[in-house]
């Protein structure tokens, strides 16, 4: 090679690199594998994709079998000196997933505030059509916020969403829990009565992955979603409670209800809202049960509200286990639970003489829908309106429905097992009858109707609905439970009422956290729990 | 006089520079010493040489003072040109012309020798040592100008060849340690497949990758680009728990020539937006100029063990305190009931807590189903690890030719770990080569491969050694937890409620089942990892005409990344639920590349006998490119230990990345020297980055620096040989990492009811479409003087810098919509002083050198942006202990929750027994920086022995360390001792009709009443809730350490083989030596942890232990010779 070459070639090389450099330049600013056009129905579709909803391993393992199956006793849990401690780092992962998201959560404050952005610079003829998906998205918002104040209280969430906002960030107050409630009650109304009027479009079908487009249940949802608000709140408002849930109940066309249409013998995956799996998932919750373990049954649930009554749920909802005995199971004779009190030591001796949760409806059961709102408790919320504001017979006839439905939904659970695993035929009609006016039956003073309409709710919610299970706990008090408090660490004998806030919280938002940290307790209590 | 004009051959510039001069010089290696040559004017004449005839031969043999034979020694005919060297075996022989002739030797380092021969004579010629010379260097200062230095405006250290390898150290960043004023360095525990933190004058930035930039060559090397923000290492107890390396460790210090720390803004200047944190110069060993054919053999053994670990009780087995002993079915002592077991009771093996029975060996029935003795087992901890062991071999050959010359080697690392089946194998090749092209043109090429096999690499073990879910008893034999983590027929371990998977089912509930899976994961599974990695670069030198010179290099550092993951099957599938199975397997293939490129023309010339300037311009560029991609199995493996993907139980998971980057840079330089003792450089540049918005991705930045020789320039006493003094001022702009400040949405496609769908995702880290470059101002001062014929040097620097529009990674409260944004957050400054002094104590046949340095060093937030109040850089235990920053404040502080105290600060005690913790207020608890880094080597030498020590050392700062609390909270360090029976402390009560002797009684007042507290607890009370996880823990006292040492870093014993031993083994310079690395502290303030056992390379992350894997100690030996 002579010089020259040499030279020229060094030369080219240089030139080459002035000459295409200014247009990389901001050629490569992009990250090449994420989009920057901001698109509506995208933004919609990644809400309604929550993994806090469908109940996956992150979420049941680490939030809802260490904290509110926990406190409710919706699930077994091994008695430790931390049992009642909340898992501060899995809390603030479902703290933040609602803000912001991530794989297990789809942060539907911060997607709805990009929605809001997007939809802002629309022209008015663009607004029009994407209208449905603002309307539909607040739904879903304000029915995962209202979890997020049944848990922690006051939350950040009128001001929240900055980033999304403004690019900015501009730390976010935390609103009262009661104006929240309010804001929820009417934004839901408000959504409720768009719904009845508008008819769904194409695009919106197609990205609605929860109801396919269907306005009716949309509308529905947004009334059962008000409906279960208004009742949390009438402990502690009840003059707005009963008027509004009053209002909806005496006008049943106006206000349609996700309610099975009050058939015993209904269909849930018509009917209930449910997010149903992605066609390409294929786990199932047997890790997440079985690693604490929480999969053994729970004591008060099995032992004293189901198996008394010989609960036709009992087959779906759990088995009855036995022990290999020479390479050979012997199943156990009965259904049985172990006592809540029992120690870590007993139960790692005699875990096999007691029953588990049923592996075709739960452990093994890839097709598990996430559940948003079901027929049973809507009809249960409407026994418990009528039972104090209206007809003992209209509140009878409400219980029974939703006990027949919660049979229902529950065998519905065990049939979506796809895998083989052994499914069990729904009891006749006669039989649920007989269970639910012979053995579970609305007898006695208001209070013990009450009583029952709560417990069999509590039953039907499960540890799948454990936020609800927890909250209904709190407000009502029933079922009337013990939790065993000796040898837990101090200050953590009983469960909490409530979650204390996460600490990225805490410390990034400090000046905002001052003015609720007095609040900021375990033993301070959510606004409607007053009783 | 101005020479920052050369590169590559100093030889040729020396001479022209040089040409007219009564200066004389030797080169040896990469180091030019200048020396008068008082007559060479008056005998210049004799040019005219005598006719070849007429000369006659001296023959000669040349030693040093040990008799060992000198190699290349020049041998110059006193008034003639005429010279020579001496051979490999230091013989010459040269001609002279007249009978008699005057020869005079001279040979870096050492004094001159001028002798008197007659003509076919054969002389033997001792030379000595002398100290002073050896100062007298030329560093490669920015962009690959070499300056004198004398000329540089700002500290630089630097290190030599023999200082990075004396020790056997496998890289040369942690040979480091305590060698260069100002530098901190961190390796990661693990050993060398670890990588290696270097801190440069403090905090520059106070997010995102803190390493400096190494510059290998003349080339931006890749150091660990392809983890963009992340880094290497995380620091997390939830992201990737294997020990990563960097690519600096790819650099092998057998190779290195020398090495040299730029440290402030004015000399990292140049190099622009990579530099803020400094730059690391290295330089490969090329062929030595003056000699032959020559062949360097250098290999090293040593065995590491694991050391420094926590001291531990030896006394308690598994149990809780009495109550939830109770609660947990055991008895008050903590036995659990057992008929099975020989004394009627088995061990309570689910307790993390150690507060249960005392060990006495008693016989009992243990979880495996066997019969054991309940007894201590003092070393299991220690026994989870095993002795590593590290084998270095390096080949090197060179030659020189008037055309040519280069220098290959080879290199062969095999390394086994203190973790448990982790390996690494590495070979690397080196070529470094100059063809001479013109007598004004040449060109250097250097290439350098890579090969790196890595085999599970070392985990850190916060999941396993830090959670309760691998807390071990002290009962617990290491040997058994080892037999047991796999069944016999090659599957995981079975827990005791699945006894229907294998007759070999663990028996009893235990704890420690993190550990068993981490013995699972490093002894059963496989992860492989490889490494191939191209660095090339060739460089073109060309004197174009009388005073302008042109400098090209173009430069490439590629690496293909393949791993292997497998995972097997954790029991037989006929076990398996309906949708998954165990195992998996995984492959990723990444692909990283860095080009580079660079030109420099630069004019030089006088503007009178005094006055000496030169002007440069150029261009500098870089482009990145990272491409990754994975697939994985998912839901496990269908049929059994059958590693393909083709082998998936569910859908596979695929995915694909690819980042990319351009930076470049037009830049200018302005030298001027007056007199030779008064410099001024001046430096501009103008950058240009992709990973900035486009609005703002370009910035100016200039530098300034000076220094003044007064030596030179005036008459000192002659005590004082050489001062100097320096002043730079610089600025350093830096951009953000890639895609950092993208506001962007990720697509998938879900498959849903409705057929595919896309949902958009906003990410969780939110980008910021007005970020800027930050700046970096820096300005020192330094003074640098030798005394005693140089026997005793001192280097002073202080600088002062601040850091303005600083960019970070701010963690957001999740409410704003994300849980972080890219912002410019404010301002933080920092000011330090660094002393490096060195002498030379003793200078007879017993010869001491040492070199002693110090550094200090405070960074403050000094603003912040609007809208922002307080920096959380780290937030545990519930907001319990954090690591928060004011402006104005320092930062590293760390503040904790107190515990709550009366008016009149009485604490107040609850009514269990315990202290309440105040969560209204933080009080500080120390500051994790230290307050002075530094180190302190030593040579003695005498005869053909010699002892090189370093001892390093930090003082001042603390550490933070919560699984120490949680394992101080369990019972199992010695200091949990104290309270547990009489003799320490414990107070005696009664409870029911048992007596016992391990009340602890706090002194405070009771919360409720007021009154002196009189509630007398149980010590496994105590701890488990003063020490556990929590707010409610005393966290101050349970996770904030002081943390400072002196530490014995590396010994070197050698021996030199006398030469008649050597030429009968047809070797030269033979020398063994017994070497030790981290040999052991003299004198530590943290009892249970290792000073050095935090990751990841965030600036607040070394003062935070996660829970890491153990320190070790490294015994072994070293050979080297040359043929």
């Amino acid at each position: 090679m002579n010089k020259k070459s040499i030279i020229e070639g060094l030369l080219l090389v240089i030139v080459l690199l002035f000459s295409s450099c200014t247009d990389q330049l901001e050629e490569k600013y992009y990250n090449p594998e994420k989009s920057t056009q901001a698109n509506i129905p995208g933004f919609f579709t990644a809400i309604l994709n929550n993994d806090r909803v469908r109940p996956s391993y992150w979420n049941v393992r680490t939030f809802l079998l260490m904290q509110p199956a926990v406190y409710s006793q919706t699930a077994y849990f091994t008695n430790n000196s931390s049992s009642y401690q909340q898992a501060d780092g899995y809390t603030e992962q479902y703290w933040n997933n609602f803000y912001s998201p991530n794989s297990n959560g789809s942060g539907v404050l911060g997607m709805y505030r990009a929605m809001e952005v997007a939809y802002k610079s629309l022209s008015d003829a663009d607004k029009a059509t994407q209208e449905i998906f603002m309307q539909a998205a607040r739904v879903v918002l304000f029915d995962e916020a209202s979890k997020m104040v049944d848990l922690w209280g006051d939350i950040p969430f009128s001001e929240a969403g900055s980033l999304e906002n403004t690019s900015a960030i501009s730390n976010a107050k935390f609103d009262d829990q009661k104006e929240l409630y309010t804001t929820f009650i009417a934004g839901l109304k408000e959504a409720a009565t768009y719904f009845s009027t508008t008819s769904t479009n194409a695009t919106f079908s197609k990205y609605d992955i929860l109801l396919s487009g269907n306005v009716n249940k949309w509308q529905r949802y947004a009334n059962s979603m008000r409906l279960r608000l208004l009742m949390r709140i009438s402990n502690y408002d009840e003059n707005t409670a009963k008027t509004a849930v009053l209002e909806m109940l005496n006008n049943s066309s106006t206000y349609p209800l996700v309610d099975g249409s009050n058939n015993g013998n209904y269909q849930p995956a018509s009917t209930d809202i449910l997010l149903q799996p992605l066609k390409t998932y294929t786990d199932n919750l047997n890790s997440a049960l079985t690693e604490l373990p929480s999969h053994y049954a729970p004591d008060y649930m099995l032992n004293k509200v189901m198996k008394p009554a010989n609960d036709p749920r009992m087959d779906v909802i759990f088995d009855k286990y036995g022990a290999t005995v020479n390479n050979a199971f012997v199943p156990n004779k009965e259904y049985s639970a172990m006592p809540i009190d029992a120690t870590s030591a007993f139960a790692e001796n005699n875990y096999m003489k007691y029953a588990i949760v049923d592996s075709t409806t739960l452990l093994q059961n890839k097709s598990l829908p996430g559940i948003v709102i079901t027929a049973p408790e809507v009809n249960f919320l409407k026994a418990e309106a009528f039972e104090r504001w209206g007809s003992t017979a209209d509140a009878k006839t409400a219980y029974e429905t939703a006990v027949k439905q919660s049979v229902s939904f529950y065998y519905y659970l065990n049939a979506l097992n796809t895998s083989g695993l052994k499914v069990v035929t729904k009891p006749s009609d006669n039989e649920i009858n007989d269970f639910v006016t012979s053995r579970v039956t609305y007898t006695g003073t208001p209070t013990e109707k009450l009583a029952k309409i709560w417990v069999q709710k509590w039953v039907h919610f499960g540890w799948l609905q454990s936020v609800q299970a927890w909250s209904e706990y709190r407000r009502t008090k029933y079922p009337q439970l013990t939790f065993p408090s000796t040898g837990k660490l101090s200050g953590y004998e009983t469960p909490p009422t409530r979650l204390i806030y996460p600490s990225g919280e805490k410390s990034n938002n400090a000046d905002n956290y001052a003015t609720v940290q007095s609040k900021d307790t375990r033993t301070t209590k959510i606004f409607w729990d007053v009783k | 006089m101005d020479v920052s004009s050369a590169n590559g051959n100093i030889s040729q510039v020396l001479d022209k520079v040089l040409k007219g001069h009564s200066v004389g010089y030797r080169v040896e290696d990469r180091q030019v010493v200048l020396y008068s040559t008082n007559k060479a004017k008056e005998e210049k004449s004799v040019k005219s040489a005598s006719p070849q005839q007429a000369k006659k031969i001296v023959k000669g043999h040349v030693v040093d003072t040990n008799g060992e034979s000198l190699v290349g020694v020049s041998v110059l005919v006193k008034g003639t040109n005429n010279g020579t060297l001496t051979d490999v075996d230091g013989n010459f022989s040269i001609a002279v012309s007249t009978a008699s002739a005057t020869l005079q030797f001279s040979y870096i380092g050492y004094n001159n020798e001028i002798i008197k021969v007659n003509a076919g004579e054969t002389v033997k010629v001792v030379m000595k040592e002398n100290v002073k010379e050896i100062q007298e260097v030329i560093v490669t200062a920015p962009v690959g100008v070499q300056r004198q230095a004398k000329a540089l405006g700002y500290a630089v250290s630097t290190v030599t060849a023999k200082q990075l390898t004396e020790a056997g150290n496998t890289n040369f960043a942690s040979a480091l340690y305590g060698k260069a004023a100002g530098v901190k360095i961190t390796t990661a525990p693990g050993g060398a497949s670890s990588a290696v933190n270097v801190q440069i004058r403090g905090i520059n930035s106070l997010n995102y990758n803190q390493q400096p930039l190494y510059v290998v060559d003349g080339i931006m090397i890749r150091n660990d680009g392809q983890n963009g923000a992340t880094g290497a290492n995380n620091n997390n107890y939830w992201d990737d728990q294997r020990i990563r390396g960097n690519g600096a460790l790819d650099i092998n210090p057998e190779d290195i020539e020398s090495l040299t720390v730029l440290k402030g803004a004015s000399a990292t200047a140049l190099y622009g937006s990579d530099a803020a944190s400094g730059v690391v110069v290295i330089t490969t060993k090329k062929a030595s100029k003056d000699k032959g054919l020559g062949v360097d053999l250098n290999y090293n053994l040593t065995s590491e063990q694991v050391a420094f670990l926590p001291k531990f009780q030896n006394v308690y087995g598994p149990g809780y305190d009495q109550a939830d002993n109770i609660a947990s079915g055991a008895t008050a002592e903590g036995w659990i009931a057992d008929s099975s077991s020989p004394s009627g009771y088995r061990p309570f093996f689910r307790s993390y807590g150690n507060f249960g029975p005392k060990m006495e060996g008693q016989q009992v029935k243990w979880w495996d189903g066997s019969t054991r003795s309940y007894s201590p087992q003092p070393d299991n901890y220690k026994n989870i690890y095993q002795t590593g062991l590290s084998s270095n071999f390096n080949l090197a050959l060179s030659n020189q030719t008037d055309k040519l010359n280069y220098r290959l080697s080879y290199t062969r690392l095999d390394y086994k770990g203190t973790q448990r089946g982790s390996e690494q194998a590495r070979n690397t090749f080196n070529l470094n080569s100059t063809l001479k092209l013109t007598n004004s043109m040449s060109l250097d090429i250097i290439a350098s491969y890579v090969n790196t096999n890595t085999h599970n690499r070392p985990y850190q073990l916060g999941q396993v050694l830090g959670s309760y879910g691998g807390f071990f008893s002290r009962a617990e034999d290491m040997s058994l937890m080892l037999d047991k983590f796999q069944t016999s027929d090659g599957y995981k371990y079975v827990t005791y409620n699945h006894p229907e998977r294998s007759s070999e089912a663990l028996i009893y509930n235990i704890r420690a089942t993190n550990l068993l899976d981490f013995f699972w994961q490093q002894l059963r599974n496989k992860y492989y990892e490889t490494e191939n990695r191209l660095i090339s670069s060739a460089t073109l030198n060309w004197d174009i005409i009388n005073h302008l010179k042109f400098r090209g290099r173009i430069g490439s550092d590629y690496t293909g990344a393949d791993t292997e993951n497998k995972q097997y099957n954790e029991y037989p599938v006929s076990f398996n639920s309906t949708d998954n199975s165990t195992g998996g397997y995984a492959v990723t293939k990444g692909a990283y590349s860095i080009l580079y490129g660079d030109a420099l023309l630069t004019y030089a010339n006088k503007l009178s006998s005094k006055f000496n300037y030169s002007a440069s311009l150029g261009y500098q560029g870089r482009s990145e490119n990272y491409k990754d991609q994975s697939s994985s199995t998912t839901q496990g493996l269908i049929t059994e230990n059958w590693f393909t993907l083709n082998n998936s139980y569910g859908i596979l998971s695929t995915s694909s990345k690819r980042q990319q980057l351009l930076k470049y840079a037009y830049l200018g330089i302005l030298n001027l020297s007056y007199h030779d003792y008064l410099f001024l450089e001046g430096t501009a540049r103008q950058e240009y980055s992709s990973t900035l918005p486009p609005k703002n991705n370009h910035f100016f930045y200039p530098s300034v620096n000076g220094s003044f020789v007064i030596s030179d320039a005036m008459k000192l006493p002659q005590e004082i040989s050489y001062a100097k003094l320096r002043a730079s001022y610089g600025i350093v702009g830096n951009s953000a990492p890639m895609y950092e400040s993208n506001i962007a949405y990720s697509q998938n496609s879900l498959q849903t009811i409705n057929g595919s769908v896309p949902s958009l995702v906003v990410g969780s880290s939110y980008g910021n479409d007005n970020l800027k470059a930050e700046t970096k101002y820096e300005r020192e001062v330094g003074l640098e003087t030798r005394f005693l014929e140089d026997r005793v040097g001192l280097d002073i620097s202080f600088y002062s810098n601040t850091v303005k529009n600083q960019i970070l990674g701010l963690a957001t409260a999740a409410s704003v919509g994300a849980t972080s944004q890219i912002v410019n957050v404010g301002e933080i400054g920092s000011k330090g002083l660094e002393i490096a002094f060195n002498a030379t104590p003793i200078n007879g046949p017993i010869r001491w050198m040492t070199r002693f340095n110090i550094s200090f060093n405070k960074s403050k937030l000094n603003s912040l942006a609007q809208g922002f109040s307080q920096l959380t850089f780290y937030d545990s235990e519930q907001s319990a202990l954090k690591i928060v920053a004011k402006p104005g404040e320092e930062l590293g502080n760390i503040y904790v929750y107190p515990r709550a105290t009366t008016a009149d600060g009485k604490f107040i005690i609850n009514d269990d027994g315990l202290y309440v913790i105040d969560k209204t207020k933080y009080v500080k608890a120390g500051n994790i920086m230290p307050k002075a880094v530094g180190g302190f080597s030593n040579t003695v030498m005498y005869k053909n022995l010699s002892l090189d020590f370093t001892i390093d050392y930090r003082i001042g700062g603390k550490m933070v360390s919560n699984p120490t609390k949680y394992m101080m909270g369990a019972g199992m360090f010695e200091n949990t001792m104290q309270y547990r029976d009489a003799e320490h402390g414990g107070l005696t009560y009664t409870s029911g009709s048992t007596t016992y002797h391990d009340g602890v009684l706090l002194e405070g007042v009771n919360q409720t009443t007021g009154q002196a507290n009189t509630k007398i607890i149980d010590a496994g009370t105590y701890y488990m809730n003063t020490f556990g996880w929590g707010y409610d823990a005393w966290n101050e006292k349970g996770s904030v350490y002081n943390n400072s040492y002196i530490k014995l870093r590396e010994v070197a014993l050698s021996y030199r083989i006398p030469a008649p031993i050597c030429k009968k083994l047809c070797m030269n310079n033979v020398k063994v030596s017994l070497i030790g690395r981290n040999l052991f502290y003299l004198w530590r303030t943290l009892e249970n942890i290792d000073p050095e056992a935090p990751l990841g390379n965030k600036w607040w992350s070394q003062g935070i232990d996660v829970g890491s894997t153990a320190s070790s100690r490294s015994l072994g030996f070293s050979l080297s010779a040359n043929f």
